[in-house]
């Protein structure tokens, strides 16, 4: 009887690390919307100046070397150098903060020997003050992959996190720099890109 | 037996021809640049030296030489490169050709804050100056809660602080040997391509220059540009420009422009963007809402013109005029670009004054890219006449019948009569339509002094304001009208 009751007593407390585990897990992951398949795996690929729709100071530039570090540092894809692309945004006569049009971007991935560019916009950033003191910064981005040659939409992702999210116990985990929760939702949202293309390929 | 070897040979030739390739191609970072850190934290054109420094003091404790620091700004002002965080692919061929290196590191300090929890943030890249590509990044950050300590000790105050444990950080995970497929940049070659002009009218003349990056490449390279399936020949006009001029499409519509060209017996087409063929000038006209007189629309306080294209298409520049029916030009303003979406006027002409009595034509001129003209007008009318009133009285058994009317055909928006006796108000009339008659009852006195006050707005908002007092003498129970003083303007002096 005693023997029943302490593996019941071990479940239980099984069960419920298991819960707590679970509920301080991150379940949201970025919202990717596949619209259309691209014919064969992307090899090479531009990401082309984030836009700032924020306050924060240099916010779109700031997301733009983080994420263009992940997707370098991920392996999945080459990524052509931010200086060939700025090179173009110059000679196309494109100022920051515009985006190129169609045509604009159809010579850009021409001119880069690219078939997919990605596009992306900073639409939250900044690093609130919490009631302990603590800093807890909120980034929210959508992103686009469209194809360079046709200008369709390949995928629209959004994305948003706050550092709070990452909290395990007491501090631990939490994210309290803008810099690092940018690496972190970058990496999320390449890892889910990855898989989600690798599988609409496959199907097709 | 034989065959056997004929076996061994093949595996052993085949694993060969795999492997020797990518071996070949795993280096190990020995000499390094290191550019200067970019600091968006003051700025896109920040840099941050202290960040150069302590990569290179940690580098170099790595066993990598770093290559001098005033020996890469050297190289930077020489090639004129005016920015840190980020290097083109010609660039970095030429920074690794002059500097005899085959990686060079860039970065870019994202955070660096002491304001409430000190932190700092960084990102850094590793060119391969032969391949002109990425090969390697990282991005990290530290804050001051990433080292707290039981006893506080050995903790971090500030930003300043933070710093080299992050670039020792950095250090850390930079990688010892790494492995890269061998590709030559294919976006050296081309430093910029210019199609002058894009929208052009048929048989235009069109200039393409292309200008490459000196490559050292021993075959002169080959420029073509295609338009449909015609193929245009580019000169050499200096030792790093290809030039054509030639005669545009006669066909109006988009013809897309491929560059075809040959670099080391390798073809590329890339698309450089679309030549217009525009004939045909834009139908634009001008639409403003108001009240039509006289054949024109009717200027009240301001006149809202909306110019509107029949088939949106770009402009390249407008000119917008305001000019007397004999051509007179008494207003003109012109801008490039797009075409505003609304113009006003306020009935002014070009020295702020207000411009006379009459009919007036606005006249819009725009110019499509490709230089069609386009006109069109609208006829304006300008009143500055106020409101011609005219009161006339008439006694008829002992009571005053007070006629007004209007001398002018401008529709009047509103007229308001007060009669006054004494200080006391004896009648009021409001109305919008004249003429009308007013009766009125004189009270049996011997004298009686009436005041009165017409006041009249027309449509387009000119006022006429007239005051006048009468006085009435009774004499035997009959009452005859003494003295009349009438003005248009101001207030009267006793009569």
């Amino acid at each position: 009887m005693k023997g029943k009751m302490k593996k019941l007593y071990y479940y239980l407390t099984l069960l419920i690390f298991l819960l707590i585990v679970n509920g301080c897990s991150i379940s949201t992951f970025p919202n990717v919307q596949l619209l259309n398949c691209p014919s064969n795996s992307i090899q090479r690929i531009a990401v082309l100046p984030f836009k700032n729709d924020t306050k924060f100071s240099q916010g779109g530039d700031i997301f733009y070397k983080v994420f263009s570090a992940q997707l370098i540092s991920s392996n999945w894809v080459k990524v052509v150098p931010e200086g060939d692309v700025r090179s173009i945004y110059r000679q196309l006569e494109i100022f920051p903060g515009q985006q190129p049009n169609i045509q604009q971007l159809r010579i850009i991935a021409s001119r880069l020997h690219v078939s997919y560019l990605i596009l992306g916009k900073v639409l939250k950033m900044e690093e609130k003050r919490t009631r302990q003191g603590e800093i807890d910064p909120i980034i929210s981005v959508s992103l686009q992959i469209i194809n360079g040659k046709t200008g369709k939409l390949i995928l629209v992702t959004h994305h948003y996190r706050e550092g709070e999210a990452y909290r395990k116990i007491m501090h631990f985990g939490m994210i309290d720099t803008v810099t690092k929760l940018a690496a972190v939702m970058s990496h999320e949202i390449i890892e889910k890109w990855e898989r989600d293309l690798n599988e609409c390929i496959l199907k097709d | 037996m034989s065959m056997n070897k004929v076996k061994y040979t093949l595996v052993i030739s085949i694993i060969l021809t795999i492997f020797l390739p990518l071996t070949a191609l795993a280096q190990s970072i020995n000499k390094i640049a290191i550019l200067p850190i970019q600091d968006l934290t003051h700025g896109a054109n920040g840099v941050n030296f202290n960040c150069t420094r302590l990569l290179e003091k940690n580098l170099s404790k790595q066993g990598i030489i770093v290559i001098n620091n005033k020996q890469v700004m050297a190289s930077l002002v020489k090639h004129r490169i005016r920015w840190t965080g980020f290097l083109d692919s010609y660039n970095t061929y030429l920074l690794g050709q002059e500097l005899k290196t085959d990686y060079i590191l860039i970065g870019t300090i994202c955070q660096y804050s002491n304001r409430i929890e000190p932190r700092v943030g960084m990102t850094l890249t590793l060119l391969n100056t032969k391949t002109s590509s990425s090969i390697w990044a990282w991005v990290g950050s530290l804050s001051i809660k990433d080292f707290i300590h039981p006893l506080g000790l050995f903790e971090p105050k500030n930003a300043a602080e933070l710093l080299p444990l992050l670039v020792e950080k950095a250090v850390k995970n930079f990688p010892k040997r790494l492995e890269f497929t061998q590709n030559v940049c294919p976006n050296c070659s081309i430093r910029n391509v210019v199609v002058r002009p894009r929208f052009i009218r048929s048989g235009q003349d069109v200039t393409c220059i292309v200008r490459v990056n000196s490559l050292g490449h021993k075959i002169i390279p080959v420029f073509k540009l295609q338009i449909n399936n015609t193929f245009i020949k580019l000169k050499l006009v200096s030792h790093n420009e290809y030039k054509a001029i030639f005669m545009g499409p006669i066909k109006q519509g988009c013809f897309p422009l491929y560059l075809i060209y040959r670099i080391n017996n390798k073809t590329y087409r890339i698309y450089v963007g679309n030549l217009t063929v525009d004939n045909e000038a834009p139908k634009v006209r001008l639409i403003a809402r108001g009240i039509h007189i006289w054949n024109a629309v009717a200027l009240k306080r301001r006149l809202v013109i909306l110019p509107r294209l029949n088939n949106p298409e770009p402009i390249s520049r407008w000119q917008i005029a305001v000019c007397t029916l004999d051509g007179e030009k008494i207003l003109s303003q012109d801008g490039p670009g797009p075409l505003p979406s609304r113009f006003f006027w306020r009935g002014q002409d070009a020295s702020g004054a207000m411009v006379a009595t009459g009919v007036y034509k606005i006249v819009l001129d725009i110019w499509d890219m490709a230089g069609n003209k386009a006109e069109a007008s609208i006829r304006v009318a300008v009143i500055r006449t106020p409101p011609q009133i005219k009161v006339s009285s008439k006694i008829t058994n002992n009571k005053l019948l007070l006629t007004v009317k209007n001398d002018t055909d401008i529709p009047l928006s509103f007229w308001r009569l007060e009669v006054f006796q004494g200080g006391n108000l004896l009648i009021t009339e409001v109305g919008s339509k004249l003429p009308v008659i007013v009766k009125l009852s004189i009270p049996h006195k011997k004298f009686t002094r009436l005041f009165c006050i017409v006041t009249a707005r027309d449509i387009f908002g000119n006022i006429t304001k007239k005051k006048f007092t009468k006085t009435f003498i009774n004499k035997n129970g009959k009452i005859n009208s003494f003295k009349k003083t009438i003005n248009s303007s101001g207030w009267t002096t006793e009569f």
